[in-house]
């Protein structure tokens, strides 16, 4: 396929080391995954297959239902500049590093994982697209390091499962619900929103969320519970 | 004696007009008295427009609508409304 949207081996493969190295502090019983998400409202995901690829290998990946998939090690690959290419064009496609700590419901994410998560992301260099100047809310995320991510509020985005209708961090008796600006990509904010064609939630804007993951008073087993625009399905 | 006088009718003139600021569109007084005026899965957008005006709106893909009222004067006040595709008023959230 000519202009793949690819995503570099070797900083993959960083992004998985990072997580072993900080998974005891931030999310101790979670595993990670990565998973491709659709960047353009007509992007079909169905039938995504994705290989490691370089000169002399090419290593199919298995791509679970949900899109997710793992990598791993693989010296030829690190020595030849492998790249992690699926059959989609370049733009069509978003990635993230998906961490779940087992036995929460689906709307609820641990507030741990997110953090874990965006380091992952920016370590593996999976944001795209984000250029300076074009959307002021999200400026500067491109060639960020993981300690990005340690800012009160980081404009990285999540995404949920479904539209959200509101996010509230919950942590025993103390709940916040997060403003509506660190919803849908800062749109509210932004009125020039649905022109903007470089955030890499096109698609999934009603999907987006950005998470205070800096703010230390919030702990790591705080949940993040996401109320659905529709019933949950 | 005539600056001390023409700034009595200054002032003056500043309390007589010193009411509330007008609302800017998006904007309400109180977002819980603002919510308190609408009725989930009744209210249409042109019940919400005539109770609060414009808010500012997000249109979804899928039909859904989020419309924004923030207080007024600033503060982290806001209240969010969800419309189903169909128009009608599904949830709200005050902050």
């Amino acid at each position: 396929m000519r202009n793949p949207v690819k995503k570099s081996y070797r900083k993959m493969i960083d992004g998985a080391a990072l997580f072993e190295e900080r998974r005891s502090e931030l999310a101790p019983a979670a595993a990670l995954r990565f998973k491709l998400l659709p960047r353009k409202p007509d992007t079909s995901m169905k039938g995504v297959e994705l290989k490691v690829e370089a000169d002399s290998l090419a290593i199919p990946l298995k791509v679970a239902p949900d899109q997710t998939f793992t990598i791993e090690r693989n010296r030829t690959a690190l020595r030849e500049n492998a790249e992690v290419m699926p059959n989609r064009k370049a733009g069509t496609m978003t990635w993230r590093a998906d961490v779940r700590t087992p036995g929460l419901p689906p709307h609820v994410r641990r507030l741990g994982d997110l953090r874990l998560e965006c380091e992952v992301g920016m370590k593996a260099g999976l944001i795209s697209n984000y250029p300076q100047g074009l959307l002021g809310w999200l400026d500067g995320l491109i060639g960020q390091k993981p300690e990005y991510c340690h800012r009160a509020a980081p404009r990285y985005l999540f995404f949920a499962e479904q539209p959200i209708f509101s996010v509230t961090l919950v942590d025993g008796a103390r709940r916040e619900v997060l403003p509506v600006d660190m919803l849908y990509g800062g749109a509210t904010r932004d009125p020039k929103w649905k022109q903007d064609k470089y955030c890499d939630c096109e698609a999934l804007f009603d999907h987006a969320y950005f998470v205070p993951l800096g703010d230390t008073s919030w702990p790591d087993d705080t949940r993040v519970e996401i109320e659905y625009m529709g019933p949950s399905s | 004696m005539k600056l001390i006088v023409a700034v009595c009718v200054l002032l003056a003139g500043c309390a007589a007009t010193n009411g509330p600021t007008p609302l800017a569109p998006g904007e309400v007084r109180s977002a819980v008295t603002a919510g308190n005026a609408l009725t989930i899965g009744k209210s249409t957008k042109s019940d919400v427009r005539a109770a609060l005006g414009e808010g500012t709106v997000v249109a979804f893909p899928s039909g859904y609508d989020v419309w924004v009222y923030r207080e007024h004067p600033p503060s982290s006040g806001e209240l969010v409304l969800l419309f189903e595709p169909s128009g009608i008023l599904s949830k709200t959230r005050v902050r």
